[in-house]
């Protein structure tokens, strides 16, 4: 008996048309100076945690000039960082996640044990 | 200046289930989450003299719990439990690397099925779906990746801080946060595309 072809998964689309197209043709120019799609992802992030030099910024300037898909997935980028930044700060609010009582009386005993043997003990 | 009022045993208890929240998700680890709660507790009887009182004593006890957190990942990198595999942490493996041609244009469009994150991250992080996919996501990475990114987006520390507690030189933190933020990038878009 056949089995069930396991459902494919969705991949994100092509490009559009218009930047393969200009891919072809201006890709090697871009690489070599390098300015290109793959550089820019690069710079972007760089600049999300430090100031770029001079030549770097000129260069991350000109791809940003040109290139949509690369602004957008910049703007995407600094979205998804403030979300993961909210995700697991959040994290820290869930009043559902709790240790368990096991773990507080290890804890309380543990503390007690230290204030016994403890040579300046603060409480 | 009065001298803050010293706690009772009761009061700094209290505070164990808010520090274990804050160090589970940093940690991954139930177990390591528990001992460091534990030492930043015990640490705080010790050196409870040295709290002024300026911020509140939950604040005092994250910030211990904190630098616990920076040392314990500091003390994995150097005795790792899992042995990192060579794809994972290795700098010459560039997992970005198949997402680009060889001109160094994408192969696929970056930004498809990310629509949502243009609503508030804050109002993004409130729904559980969503959290449970970053959450999974986060956990996709490779170790490395994943202390040098919390690191930096989470508790936001400074390239030095990063260098020390991940074991990684100040030339390669860039390198591994672009790493990480694309693989993430690319993690939630195929979760969502796929939803």
């Amino acid at each position: 008996m056949n089995s069930p072809n396991p459902p494919t998964e969705k991949r994100p689309p092509l490009p559009p048309r218009l930047y393969r197209v200009f891919g072809a043709i201006l890709g090697p120019v871009e690489k070599a100076l390098g300015i290109s799609c793959r550089d820019f992802t690069q710079l972007a992030s760089a600049k999300l945690d430090q100031p770029l030099s001079a030549g770097e910024h000129c260069r991350y300037f000109l791809h940003r000039l040109i290139c949509d898909i690369c602004r957008r997935q910049e703007k995407r980028l600094r979205q998804l960082n403030r979300l993961a930044s909210a995700t697991l700060k959040q994290a820290g609010d869930d009043a559902m996640v709790k240790l368990d009582d096991e773990a507080r009386e290890r804890i309380r005993k543990r503390i007690l044990e230290e204030l016994r043997n403890g040579s300046k003990p603060g409480l | 200046m009065t001298e803050p009022l010293k706690p009772t045993l009761d009061e700094l208890v209290a505070h164990a289930d808010a520090l274990y929240r804050y160090a589970l998700p940093r940690v991954r680890s139930h177990h390591a989450a528990e001992d460091l709660v534990q030492e930043t507790l015990i640490t705080a009887v010790k050196k409870f003299s040295e709290f002024q009182g300026r911020a509140a004593l939950g604040t005092w006890l994250t910030g211990i719990l904190r630098n616990k957190i920076l040392d314990h990942l500091r003390h994995l990198q150097r005795h790792p439990e899992l042995p990192a595999t060579a794809d994972e942490d290795s700098a010459e493996t560039d997992p970005t690397v198949e997402m680009f041609d060889a001109n160094g244009a994408w192969k696929f469009e970056p930004s498809a099925g990310l629509d949502i994150l243009e609503t508030d991250p804050a109002q993004l992080a409130d729904r559980a779906e969503i959290r449970a996919a970053v959450q999974q996501c986060l956990d996709k990475l490779p170790l490395t990746l994943r202390k040098v990114f919390v690191l930096r987006e989470v508790e936001d520390c400074e390239t030095e801080e990063i260098c020390s507690a991940a074991a990684v030189t100040r030339g390669s933190v860039a390198v591994l946060l672009h790493r990480s933020r694309q693989l993430l990038r690319a993690c939630l878009q195929r979760t969502w595309l796929n939803a």
